[in-house]
């Protein structure tokens, strides 16, 4: 439900933002899901980079969280970037962006897990409470989690099973880590 | 080609859309539930919605009915 329970109780004209475009249409080869779910995992990596600068300083716990996240975008970068290496047999350095790289032919966006631009996400969260951003984050982990979860099934070589199990993994526990203190913050 | 050409958009209900459906009919016949986290529900949650929170989900798949329409907030 768009806007889910504040737009239901009119609190607001819209919640916080759909994570709405969720899957890779089903017309592409493996190389270019590669592609796409790195670029969504770099603008995440940004996202969360700013985010944890903007916080307010009474929030580290939040900033050491989404610092962590900055890390973790990283190895699942380099883990697509594997994933890629094997699949089309090409040589990518690990220090070009492989969005463009694999996808010439595309103009440069930052997007970040669901579709969202990094600009509108970031201008989203500016100025809200911490909650505000850890339930936007919950959003993107678990639509990176569906995404993984979808392409275990376009993907279906034993090799690249493991490596997307990894992945799932980690976006599980992410959810897990920032449903946690979401939790803890909620707490009266 | 865009970038934007590469996903396929999931819609959602409005809140309208969801009023309508929801009037009338038997909550037998559909699966509300709620994927915020327990405060959250604890506080405020639409009549008849279970909680199943986001993270959760995976392993709870079972608790609906993939007979039934669902509806997620």
């Amino acid at each position: 439900m768009k806007g889910g329970i504040d737009a239901w109780n009119g609190l607001v004209a819209e919640g916080i933002p759909e994570a709405g475009m969720l899957y890779f249409s089903s017309a592409h080869s493996p190389a270019e899901y590669l592609a796409l779910a790195w670029l969504l995992e770099e603008g995440t990596r940004k996202f969360y980079n700013e985010v944890a600068t903007m916080l307010d300083p009474s929030d580290q716990e939040a900033a050491a969280l989404f610092r962590d996240l900055v890390v973790s975008e990283e190895h699942h970068k380099a883990l697509l970037l594997t994933l890629y290496r094997e699949a089309t047999g090409r040589k990518v350095d690990a220090s070009e962006n492989l969005a463009e790289s694999a996808l010439p032919e595309l103009p440069a966006e930052n997007l970040i897990e669901g579709g969202m631009s990094l600009e509108e996400a970031l201008d989203w969260v500016r100025q809200k409470p911490v909650e505000y951003t850890l339930e936007f984050s919950m959003t993107l982990e678990a639509s990176a989690y569906d995404r993984y979860l979808y392409m275990q099934g376009e993907l279906g070589d034993d090799a690249s099973r493991r490596i997307l199990e990894i992945l799932i993994d980690q976006e599980r526990k992410h959810l897990d880590r920032l449903t946690g203190l979401f939790d803890r913050i909620l707490q009266p | 080609m865009g970038l934007m050409d590469y996903f396929k958009p999931v819609s959602a209900w409005s809140v309208d859309q969801v009023r309508e459906f929801l009037k009338g009919r038997d909550p037998a016949d559909y699966n509300l539930v709620d994927v915020r986290q327990p405060e959250e529900y604890a506080q405020v949650h639409l009549p008849g919605a279970r909680l199943i929170p986001l993270g959760e989900l995976t392993k709870r798949m079972a608790e609906l009915n993939p007979g039934k329409p669902t509806i997620a907030y």
